[in-house]
């Protein structure tokens, strides 16, 4: 008799989501995490004495309503907060545009710059808000498995008809038109004024290796705005920290018996003949399971942990071409004072900033990666998180956290080295200075995590934060291999559940939802 | 001057999808008129004698994706129509080269020469990339159904296409969806190593676009090149004897046989709409002609936006066409050459000078010649696709002498400051020099250069924006919504008014496919 009826490998977002529902209907589970505390990119840490950053994410886009729910999230402490303007796109010579939960005060604020686009503005999310609509209950389902889809494939999917219904068969064209789209195209539909332009981009970029002038990126904008509430650019914080949904998670997780076990990294993920039996621990202990869910990236989980002697010829080739290709660095300033940034008072700085004045700008950023470099003029979006929780630093001192791209792990002539990552710091504070003059001035030190930081430290492959590239090649069905899209693997009583299976990356937790109902089946 | 005013049809632009459509419809019996503008037919499949002895395919240069079943319905070969093959595939390097032939033996050898994991990816590769041809072809060869208001037929093409999909294999499936996606590098990549292998053919994967290798979407673009077809050859390109223009005179002289009448030097200024429908068209000139029904060749911006009136459109229509992207990014330069280009890596004559030419040492040379367009210049070191037809075709040149074809990327339209004669030999002169850097004796044998930007492009045959396939391969302007959703299937919002260019289903190229595609849509009406 196997001591556990589950093991998850990774304390991730997804990995507390799958290992809560399957402790709360009654398995027997036991969660292993590598690093000393759980929660993967929901993690908050001192970088500096007295300094508290979040390493990753400052921002949770969106939780998907499931687990809110089924987790009692809000019971176990989760405090999220919605702060009015949500993002503020800086501009040149002190030019900017407040982006408010509200659109018809964001609409006021870009008629500051072109009234054209201002009258356009609430169609604009609106029709957003329409083609996430599909999104949303697209994420929810378990992906078909094609090309052979069955009937019951099908009447799976009539979740789908709600939104086509509501919207008609004009939003779904209106979806495979934007999917496919590159930001450029959007916005030449919609839009006129530069910073504008370059404002919306951004969320097509997020996180991703390719510019505003990559077809898809259309829908890496849409994927951004999932139960976003119509709010264009919508974010939210956690009150205490980002830390704090892990910790939320982690309570949930031991309030439906799941045994947590931290410093516990998996060496293998044992397979024979096909057959997953358990995992064996670095330090030499195995632990026996009648299934395994791994909540790591496809590589880390087959590549490193199974062993491609263990997985079938077309199944290696398969995960050897998924595409990871982190493109983001972060760099975390412990500040002796609050920065004056042109144009913006202190009561408005407790969101995110973004510095990207053009869609020019952006794809400029995004040529370094092509030709394997750090980009010169990097795309930077910030936030003081030490605005929202005063615990981050010292009284009066604060922190400000830049996510940078682009910053590829794969270089051309040369590796990451301390060196670069001065350069890459140098660079984000040559940007941070045509906003806020005496940055340099103010900065008491500096970490910088570059892509292979984050590689070694939080386990991501080439420093990928969403598990693998948010490209149409590897989405739904596709993701993370057309063989393994239903949380399912070829190898037997071995199940996925990370941000490498639908839908992808971010804080949601969908896919360790819709991974559970898989294996509660 | 045709004697009748009154015709069944009247087909607006003689380029080679039109002169398709005309002699489809005449071969059923309609009688129909086919309206050109320039003084010779072809559209951009067309051959002039520019300079005095040196005939040119002015514009389109290589046919691959020409139907057989066109040509063999509209009798073509009678008419003319004669595909040589071209022999290779020739990459110069700056101290070596690449050159493919049509002997898979010989070309397994030439790779291995740089990769022998690559030499035998290569033979994996193409078979495959013929399959996944196959797979898309009922596509290609469906008449896209409206998914806004499907028709009972719309519905059961639906279901044909997806019982279709059903029959692919897992992988097959995969390889599809991977190309209708990623980028042509990303995609070659998991093949093969040797970089200017895959340069080569990443560089099917932009022409026409204003996309780099690099760029998703690239792929599909490429496997639009993938499948050509001649006489049932697997990726084979050929060159008209005679020069492109000769495709188009075939098919001219098989729409003529069939009793279609066709005016040169007639360009049509509006189509004549009353109360929602097409009855005719007015001339520039003046002159007018009834029909009872009118169909476009041109572009969509131009069938739409230029030959009627914004107001009898639906709103929601025109926006669709404005959105419509039709980038151009290519220039064509023309030469007449006293002798042939040298190239220093594999001097002297040979197969590599009797196929394409490709300047693509690199992905990080077509990137950078992407770089430089995407922010509004020409590329300082260009892509270029060259042939010289007078080696296959000896009649093109006096004797002794040579003319070569270099198609040109990127030359984008939108340029900074706009296009003028300056800026027009500044990019000649790039062309020059980059192909001096492979074949240095160039300068020395040029007698007449012809250099065409996107802008002249536009303005010699009525191609918006100088774009060669009458709109941008993305994935969002394929198929139901090419050019726009609803008017896919060659119908518009204007009754008996009908459009059959390369802007529709399935896309440009030299195939026929649009032209017969849509009389077959008009006959189906008309019955």
């Amino acid at each position: 008799m196997k001591q556990y009826d589950f093991i998850v490998i990774g304390g991730g977002i997804n990995s507390l989501v799958t290992a809560s529902l399957l402790g709360k209907s009654g398995k027997k589970v036991i969660l292993l995490e590598a690093r000393d505390q759980v929660g993967g990119l929901a993690s908050t840490s001192e970088f500096s004495p007295g300094f508290k950053c979040n390493d990753i994410n400052d921002v949770v886009k969106w939780i998907d309503p499931r687990v809110m729910k089924e987790l009692n999230l809000k019971t176990h402490g989760l405090d999220l907060i919605q702060p009015d303007v949500v993002r503020i796109a800086l501009g040149e010579n002190g030019k900017h545009i407040l982006f408010h939960r509200d659109p018809k005060l964001t609409a006021a604020s870009i008629a500051n710059h072109s009234e054209k686009d201002a009258a356009r503005w609430i169609d604009f999310t609106e029709y957003i808000q329409k083609l996430t609509h599909f999104l949303e209950k697209l994420y929810a389902l378990t992906p078909p498995s094609l090309p052979n889809v069955g009937l019951k494939d099908l009447l799976g999917m009539r979740s789908m008809l709600g939104p086509l219904t509501k919207h008609g068969s004009r939003g779904l064209v209106d979806l495979m038109r934007v999917v496919p789209m590159m930001m450029l195209e959007l916005m030449d539909e919609w839009f006129e004024n530069e910073l504008l332009r370059g404002a919306i981009s951004t969320a097509g970029i997020h996180h991703l290796s390719f510019g505003p002038f990559s077809a898809g990126t259309g829908y890496n904008l849409l994927h951004q705005h999932v139960q976003s509430d119509g709010v264009f650019h919508h974010a939210q914080f956690v009150k205490g920290g980002s830390g704090n949904l892990a910790n939320a998670l982690r309570s949930s997780a031991e309030s439906a018996n799941v045994e947590i076990r931290t410093h516990a990294k998996v060496s293998t993920i044992n397979v024979e003949n096909g057959i997953c039996s358990g995992v064996t621990l670095q330090d030499g202990e195995s632990i026996e399971a009648k299934k395994v869910v791994s909540g790591l990236d496809p590589n880390n989980t087959f590549i490193n942990l199974v062993g491609p002697s263990n997985l079938n010829p077309n199944f290696n080739t398969q995960l050897n071409n998924v595409r990871y290709r982190g493109s983001v660095a972060r760099v975390h300033f412990a500040l002796n004072e609050l920065p004056s940034i042109k144009g913006i008072t202190a009561d408005q700085m407790g969101m995110v900033f973004s510095i990207s004045p053009s869609i020019e700008y952006l794809e400029r950023a995004s040529d370094a990666v092509k030709y394997g470099r750090i980009a010169e003029n990097p795309y930077v979006e910030f936030t003081i998180p030490s605005i929202i929780n005063s615990d981050f630093a010292p009284d009066g001192q604060h922190v400000l956290s830049a996510t940078v791209q682009y910053s590829p792990y794969s270089l051309r002539d040369q590796q990451w080295s301390d060196e670069l990552k001065t350069q890459l710091k140098n660079n984000v504070i040559r940007v941070l200075e045509n906003h806020i003059p005496n940055f340099s001035s103010i900065v008491k030190t500096a970490l910088v995590l570059s892509p292979v930081d984050l590689e070694n430290q939080f386990g991501l492959t080439e420093g990928n934060l969403n598990h693998g590239e948010m490209t149409l090649d590897q989405f739904m069905f596709m993701r993370p291999t057309i063989s393994s899209a239903q949380y399912k693997t070829p190898i037997e009583n071995l199940y996925l559940c990370g941000p490498g299976t639908h839908p992808g990356g971010g804080l949601h937790g969908a896919n360790g939802f819709n991974a559970a109902r898989e294996f509660l089946k | 001057m045709p004697s009748i005013k009154k015709y069944d049809a009247i087909v607006i632009g003689g380029g080679h999808n039109g002169l398709t459509a005309a002699a489809y419809l005449a071969r059923a019996g309609k009688k129909v008129l086919v309206l050109e503008r320039r003084y010779i037919l072809g559209g951009a499949a067309v051959t002039e004698e520019i300079y005095p002895g040196f005939k040119f395919s002015v514009c389109s240069y290589v046919v691959s994706l020409m139907k057989p079943n066109v040509m063999r319905e509209l009798m073509l070969p009678k008419f003319g129509l004669e595909l040589l093959p071209l022999e290779s595939t020739f990459t110069p390097l700056d101290n070596d080269y690449l050159l493919r032939t049509a002997d898979a033996d010989q070309t397994y050898r030439e790779i291995a020469r740089h990769s022998v994991r690559d030499a035998e990816a290569y033979t994996r590769f193409g078979p495959l990339m013929g399959q996944i041809g196959m797979a898309v072809r009922p596509i290609l060869e469906t008449i896209a159904p409206n998914p806004i208001r499907p028709s009972l037929s719309d519905l059961s093409k639906t279901k044909k296409l997806l019982d279709h999909f059903k029959t692919l294999s897992s992988e097959q499936f995969e390889y599809l969806t991977k190309l209708m996606t990623m980028s042509s590098a990303d995609f070659l990549d998991e093949w093969f190593e040797f970089e200017p292998l895959k340069a080569s053919m990443a560089a099917s994967g932009i022409i026409g676009t204003f996309m780099g290798p690099r760029s998703p979407g690239s792929a599909y673009v490429m496997l639009h090149h993938y499948m050509g077809d001649i006489d049932g050859a697997f990726r084979a390109w050929g060159f008209q004897r005679g020069g492109t223009g000769g495709v188009s005179m075939a098919i001219a002289r098989s729409a003529e046989h069939f009793g279609a009448y066709i005016m040169t030097e007639a360009p049509v200024k509006k189509v004549i709409v009353k109360n929602g429908r097409a009855v005719g068209v007015a001339l520039e000139n003046g002159d007018e002609y009834e029909s009872d029904i009118v169909i476009s060749g041109l572009d969509p911006k131009l069938s739409f936006l230029k030959m009627v009136d914004e107001n009898d459109l639906p709103s929601d229509f025109v926006t669709d066409i404005k959105n419509f992207r039709i980038r151009g990014s290519s220039g064509k330069v023309n030469l007449a050459l006293d002798g042939l280009p040298n190239f220093t890596c594999l001097p002297g004559e040979g197969h590599h000078l009797r196929g394409a030419i490709s300047i693509s040492p690199s992905y990080d040379h077509l990137e950078k010649a992407y770089d430089d367009a995407k922010y509004g210049n020409f590329s300082q070191e260009p892509y270029m696709d060259i042939i010289l037809p007078s080696m296959l075709d000896p009649d093109m040149a006096p004797p002794g002498k040579h003319v070569m074809s270099c198609f040109v990327q990127y030359a984008p339209y939108n340029i900074k400051g706009g296009w003028d004669d300056q800026k027009r030999e500044a990019f000649g002169d790039a062309v020059i020099n980059t192909i001096a850097r492979f074949a240095p004796n160039i300068k020395d044998i040029i007698l007449h250069r012809q250099v065409l930007t996107p802008a002249d492009i536009e303005s010699t045959f009525g191609m918006t924006e100088g774009n060669i396939f009458h709109g941008e391969l993305s994935l969002q302007q394929l198929f139901s919504m090419r050019p726009a959703v609803k008017w896919a299937d060659y119908t518009t919002p204007i009754k008996n008014y009908f459009q059959c260019g390369s802007g529709t289903h399935p896309g440009g190229g030299i195939t026929g496919s649009p032209g017969e595609m849509a009389a077959k849509k008009i006959l189906g009406i008309w019955s």
